[in-house]
């Protein structure tokens, strides 16, 4: 057997021999236990990687079927790699979980819910815009915070409780809106012209952390073209939606193939920037799409990594603070490996103290969804997160991704004292000369 | 499925998502890291020893099998449910509890990973010695379960060495705790019978584990070669060199290539085989013995030695060796792993039978394991879809245990038996040793509903016994008069219960002989090695010949190369030391009066000397016993191999039962490589309190002593010593130290023992003392307080164990209360091991009110006080052995099963017993 050539994000599912051949790497050796956030807090064989590699490799084998009980298993899954990473012969779970999730939606259909977001909400910016705009007008979050206040709907329903506590005040108007009225010229000479990606959770949920970007990438003498994109694909792909991702990739890179002279296309949302890098692998087998799938790949920045890129200095003030970094699970070495970049960036800062997290790239338990479908286990991770937050003794936690933004800030107001969540961008944009 | 009364209990016991019933959880609970896989009914998780209890009092009201389970590691099948039921899941159970630094123990949860026990000390300078490769997911509590060893086992010893107690739930739902905060508490050996046992005879909640201080340096050699043989007879000439390194590993290329595939550890590939040798200790002792290990490697054709010269460079080849089982999985879908062991000196036949065995099934085998014990790991490559394939590697697998034996080894190190070598337990013991371990099993368990299906294979009709009697009588009596009158113990004699006479075995055969007469004709037997224990207990209840077993004299064996001596039981203790001089080792095993005391006597009486700190306790010394059992049949456990996990560790057993459970006829001692040069210190104290700073400024130094005992000013004075300078002042107690090693550690060590300061900061007065009569002579001198004492009138002797820590102010304590009682006390105390021999003048009724007192100080601090000598003498006797509690009814139990017609000791021990 050869090292794994197991990749999820591939243009078609590996074959069923290939991923059995994966699953039986695993040599149960339990390594995967210590560093699986879910399992440290259930101790659930099930939720480790050993668990779903055995399960995984009975149903390649054909033992076992593929039947709902078994979701527990590949439903339970951040997707972070951790295990990966401390695995010898580096079993790749997340192709593994990936490919049940996908298994298991051929054979007994998707949820009516995933198919009307996946294939015809998503592949609609204007109606998602519409769609949310008309939540957050019509007050339905905001009455759910006020139930949710007054105990009512933790009875009613945990997810839904976990979801308004995530989605904190109204953004509106969306990020969209407010960059229309940006200046997005550079303020000094261009060093470069940039397009921008807009992730839907900046552009829904946290479009102030959009503008300071902005701020930055303007200050930085980058000349800002915000993208007409749709959402990335990312979560489709996670929840096994291999087409639609693909369908979703494909019309992202008709809509940005248009915008003439990029340099780079950047983003500081750490799931979109390393889905994007990733288009080349998913559309690989697509003749038509394949070479500006790799064209595209190749100009994909995260935000800090663009930023240490352009090698330019900053203006920037003092700020005397004690910080410390999350890396997103997308950003660690086990996904993009732009873990310098913004631990870089953060000490260039005068009078920041920068102080390292202990278990700083162990996923925080968002995951997207995960938050809110399993919102029991992943206030559990979250708390973990917290507490190493809190022997940190920063003020400041910085991160790159809006799901841990989010995830983090809602950690810090439950179990730390004193302490603000904020992305990159942001801490940057707190620290430039105005 | 389970049945719905069980679940009702179950629900009624246990809280939501404490108790899981679906498939996904019974599918991905019905492995291990073994093959097997059987489907449990249900699985529980308990946040408690008494929800445990809890679990186990259901399962057995219902009849249900349950299995103990801890993180899943296991290699051999042992946490897998063969017979369905209750997977036990400890993985809640996961807290460090409490640190006790002074004495060196932590006591954690059972389902803490074996890991975080030295993350939790390493800041303060200590680590938890046993580290299975596995060490990041494996837990305590399966580490305890299976003895688990590990690459510093080399050196520092394996699971059983390190454990100090055990909350246990027993197969009847019972909570309780074997041993307690210090070693070699009265009583049988539980918690070394525990240990080992993979879960068959209850399960472990929480354990006290002894943590060490760590090293003050390391150093880490990779050798590189080009022929396998060159690197196995490396290791054999490392051993016989006399140097034992912390770590000797072995990886050969097949290993090497899958580690660096999965990330570059640093070995290189195109080598055959690598050591991963690693020395640590006192910085100069490092560099000495890591030169002249280097310079061996090269004698014996190593191509290259690199040594590590950087933590990072280090903490990289260990991770290539911790991860080298993972990394094989690269290269097929499944292995097995051969856990045998040989003695040392075979390891490079052995290996070379590996590769033919292999040849012969056409199978791949990659080999990684622990040279220096002698414990092969062959890692048998295979398909478990392939049926074919499977069995060939089976076959393999099982020609390798067997071979294994052959050579003298047996058939596990420290994976366990589990269900993966049932089959080759008949290779290593024979339907009588399997069967008194059955009773053994079935005493603690007499459904057979813990963890059945493991270590036992199927129970066959008990053995008949044949025994050849003829002529016994005149072959064992009459004895000589005056020999007889030598071991007649005049208390014993004047309650008329111990006669005069004896019998007297002059072989095995005859002990045999002996027992199965006595059992027969319901005479009983009080087994005698030299004699100098005859007052431990109370005297038996019932009449009783004497059976001496001084005849049995023997070195059987003394095999330096592998540092293993194979003695009969009845061996002085200086003879055994003498023929271990002569090879060039070090017997770690001293005595009170070692010309008499016997081997078999320091076992049966859990004898260790002064040096105990260094050399550990008489279970640590010894691999293996051989006993006849009461009815005559002759049993071995454990034997010339370093490490041996296979059946229940009945060696333990024996050892500190005082002869009541079998006669111990044959035992097998670890040796160690003869020190190079040794040196003895005095310091004067004022009191005991003095001796605690002198101790504490000792341990902030690292000095680590072999030898550390506080004597009375007037048994200071006995010893045959010159001392320089001379006439140091004399205090009311002196501490004796004695140190051991490479000469420039030795001259370091006692140069600043010379110059220690004390918390004022004023520089101790001390002495260096050359013994008159040679090193051995001075330690026996030390040793045999008891026999000091005894000639000066002092007739009652206790023997106190307390935590070393406390031992200062324990004898403080004593020194007062002997004092208002108007007692003469004199004492020996061993500051590093917690060991302190009383001895009082004296036969009135104060002397039990203070052995009362001295009791109830010594277990306020978790120890115990023996009385060794004098209680027939007491004119208001004490309980000689103080020992009380639900322990008891098992050692009762236990009793019953070895000896059932109480023909041995009868009376003599714990609870009369």
């Amino acid at each position: 057997m050869t090292p794994s050539e197991i990749h999820w994000a591939t243009a078609a599912q590996p074959s069923l021999p290939s991923l059995r051949g994966e699953a039986a790497r695993c040599s149960r050796c339990g390594f995967c236990q210590p560093v699986c956030p879910i399992y440290r807090e259930t101790g659930r064989e099930a939720h480790v990687a050993r668990g779903k590699n055995f399960l995984f490799r009975k149903i390649a084998e054909g033992s076992l079927p593929i039947e709902a009980d078994f979701r527990e298993a590949f439903d339970n899954c951040l997707l972070c790699r951790a295990c990966t990473a401390n695995c010898f012969p580096a079993v790749r779970t997340d192709a593994l979980v990936l490919a049940f999730r996908e298994m298991y939606g051929e054979r007994w259909g998707r949820p009516l819910v995933q198919r009307l977001l996946f294939r015809k909400l998503l592949p609609h910016p204007a109606l998602v815009r519409a769609t949310l705009r008309a939540t957050w007008r019509s007050g339905a979050l905001g009455m759910t915070r006020a139930a949710s206040r007054r105990g009512a709907l933790g009875m009613l329903n945990p997810k839904l409780k976990m979801a308004t506590q995530l989605a904190g005040d109204s953004p509106l108007p969306f990020l969209r809106e407010r960059l229309q009225r940006m200046e997005l010229r550079p303020k000094t000479t261009r060093v470069a012209r940039v397009g921008y990606w807009l992730s839907c959770g900046y552009n829904y949920m946290l479009p102030e952390v959009g503008v300071d970007t902005i701020r930055v990438l303007t200050a930085l003498g980058v000349e800002v073209v915000p993208l007409d994109n749709h959402c990335c694909g990312m979560p489709v792909l996670a929840y096994g939606d291999r087409a639609a991702a693909q369908m979703l990739a494909r019309r992202n890179l008709s809509r940005v193939g248009r915008v003439p002279d990029l340099d780079y296309i950047v983003s500081e949302c750490a799931s979109c920037s390393g889905h994007l890098k990733d288009y080349g692998a998913l559309l690989g087998g697509d003749d038509r799409c394949a070479t500006s799938a790799g064209g595209f790949s190749e100009r994909i920045r995260s935000f800090s990594e663009l930023v240490v890129e352009l090698g330019v200095q900053l203006p920037l003030r003092r700020l005397v603070r004690r910080v410390t970094y999350h890396d997103p699970c997308h950003m660690s070495a086990r996904y993009q490996g732009v873990t310098e970049q913004p631990r870089n960036l953060i000490r260039s800062i005068p009078g920041v103290t920068f102080v390292e997290l202990e278990e700083s790239d162990s996923c925080c338990g968002a995951a997207g969804s995960y938050n809110v479908l399993h919102s029991d286990i992943s206030t559990r991770i979250l708390k973990r997160k917290a507490e190493r937050i809190a022997q940190s003794e920063a003020e400041i936690v910085v991160t790159e991704c809006p799901s841990c933004l989010m995830q983090l800030s809602l950690g810090a107001r439950d179990h730390v004292a004193n302490v603000t969540v904020i992305g990159i961008s942001q801490l940057l944009a707190a620290a430039l000369h105005s | 499925m389970i049945r719905p009364d069980v679940l009702r209990d179950l629900k009624g016991a246990l809280g939501s998502g404490q108790l899981l019933l679906r498939e996904v959880d019974r599918r991905t609970y019905s492995y291990d890291a073994y093959l097997d896989e059987c489907l449990p009914d249900a699985i529980v998780f308990p946040t408690s020893s008494r929800e445990v209890a809890q679990v186990i009092k259901i399962a057995q009201r219902h009849g249900l099998p349950f299995v103990p389970r801890g993180r899943g590691t296991n290699l051999s099948g042992g946490a897998v449910a063969v017979n369905g039921g209750l997977v036990i899941e400890m993985a809640h159970m996961d807290r460090i509890l409490s640190l006790d630094l002074a004495n060196e123990i932590v006591r954690v949860e059972a389902g803490v990973y074996n890991s975080q026990v030295t993350a939790a000390v390493d800041a303060d300078g200590y680590f938890y010695a046993p580290d299975p490769a596995s060490g990041k997911a494996c837990s305590i509590g399966g580490n305890i379960a299976e003895g688990a060893g590990g690459p510093h086992c080399f050196k520092y010893g394996v699971t059983a060495n390190h454990v100090r107690a055990l909350s246990v739930v027993l197969p009847n739902g019972e909570l309780i705790e074997f041993g307690g905060a210090v070693c070699d508490l009265p009583g049988y050996d539980l918690v070394g019978l525990f240990i080992g046992s993979e879960g068959t005879l209850g399960i472990c909640t929480e354990a006290s584990l002894a943590v060490l201080q760590k090293p003050e340096a390391i150093r880490t050699l990779l050798a590189v070669y080009q022929s396998i043989d060159r690197a196995s007879e490396t290791v054999s000439a490392i051993i016989a060199a006399g140097i034992i390194p912390a770590t000797l590993e072995m990886m050969d290329n097949l290993v090497i290539q899958a580690v660096e595939d999965s990330f570059s550890a640093g070995f290189p590939r195109t080598a055959a085989a690598v050591l991963l040798i690693e020395v640590d200790g006192l910085p100069a002792d490092v560099v000495q013995q890591s030169d002249e290990i280097k310079a061996l490697c090269e004698a014996e054709g190593a191509a290259e030695v690199r040594v590590a010269d950087s933590e990072s460079e280090r903490e990289r080849l260990w991770r290539g060796r911790r991860g080298a089982f993972g990394a094989v999985s690269r290269l097929a879908p499944n292995y097995l792993v051969a856990d045998g062991t040989v003695p040392r000196a075979r390891l490079p036949e052995m290996l070379r039978r590996v590769g033919e065995i292999a040849d012969r099934h056409k199978v791949r085998v990659g080999n990684v394991f622990h040279a220096g014990d002698g414990n092969l790991h062959p890692l048998i490559l295979f398909d478990s879809t392939d049926s074919e394939e499977t069995e060939r590697a089976l076959s393999a697998s099982m020609d390798m245990l067997e071979a294994c034996v052959e050579l003298g080894g047996t058939v596990s190190g420290e994976h366990g038996i589990g269900t993966e070598k049932l089959d080759a337990m008949r290779l290593v013991f024979s339907d009588e040793e399997t069967e008194l371990q059955w009773r053994v099993k079935l005493c603690f368990d007499p459904e057979n509903l813990c963890n059945p299906g493991k270590v036992l294979p199927r129970r066959t009709s008990p053995p008949t016994r044949v025994a050849a009697r003829k002529g016994l009588r005149q072959r064992l009596c009459p004895a000589e008069a005056q020999e007889a009158e030598r071991f007649a113990v005049p208390y014993l004699v004047s309650t008329g219960l111990a006669t005069r006479q004896q019998l007297r075995p002059r072989s095995i055969d005859d002990v045999s002989a002996a027992l199965g007469m006595a059992h027969d004709e319901g005479l009983a037997l009080l087994p005698v090695g030299g004699g100098t224990r005859l007052g431990m207990g109370r005297p038996p209840d019932r009449t009783s010949l004497n059976l001496p077993l001084a005849s049995l004299e023997a070195v059987l064996e003394c095999d330096p190369e592998n540092l293993v001596m194979h003695v009969e039981a009845g061996i002085s203790i200086s003879r055994a030391q003498h023929a271990a001089r002569q090879a060039g080792r070090l017997l770690p095993l001293d005595s009170n009066e070692p010309y008499r005391a016997t081997v078999g006597g320091a076992l049966a009486c859990n004898q260790q000397g002064p040096r105990r700190s260094r050399f550990g306790s008489v279970r640590d010394v010894v691999l293996g016993v051989g006993v006849v059992l009461p009815g005559g049949d002759y049993v071995r456990f454990g034997g010339q191999t370093m490490k041996n996990v296979a059946g229940l560790s009945l060696t333990k057993l024996f050892i500190g039962s005082l002869g009541t459970l079998a006669v111990i006829v044959d035992v097998w001692l670890r040796m160690l490589p003869a020190s190079r040069s040794e040196a003895f210190v005095a310091i004067p104290v004022i009191d005991s309190l003095d001796a605690e700073r002198v101790m504490t400024a000792v341990a902030a130094r690292r000095l680590a002593p072999d030898l550390a005992e506080l004597l009375s000013s007037e048994s200071y004075e006995a010893l045959s010593v010159r001392s320089t300078p001379s006439g140091v002042p004399h205090g009311a107690h002196a501490i004796l130290l004695a140190f051991a090693g490479d000469e420039g550690s030795v001259s370091r060590r006692v140069a600043e023992t010379m110059q220690l300061s004390d918390s004022t900061g004023r520089v101790r007065e001390s002495a260096l003392l050359e013994p008159l009569a040679g090193a051995q002579a001075l330690v026996d001198e030390v040793a045999s307080f008891r026999r000091w004492a005894r000639g000066r009138g002092f007739g009652v002797q206790a023997r106190v164990q307390v935590p070393p820590h406390s031992s200062a102010a324990y004898l403080s304590q004593v020194d007062q209360a002997a004092k208002r009682a108007g007692l003469e006390l004199v004492s020996s105390t061993g500051l590093t091991s917690g060991v302190i021999q009383l001895a009082l003048r004296g036969t009135e009724v104060p002397v039990s009110r203070f052995l009362s007192a001295a009791r109830a100080y010594a277990e306020r601090e978790g120890g115990a006080l023996v009385l060794c000598d004098g209680w027939g003498s007491l004119k208001d006797p004490v309980d000689p052995w103080g020992m009380t509690g639900p322990q008891v009814d098992l050692m009762h139990q236990l009793k019953a099963v070895f000896d059932p017609s109480r023909v041995l000791n009868p009376g003599r021990y714990i609870d009369a017993i």
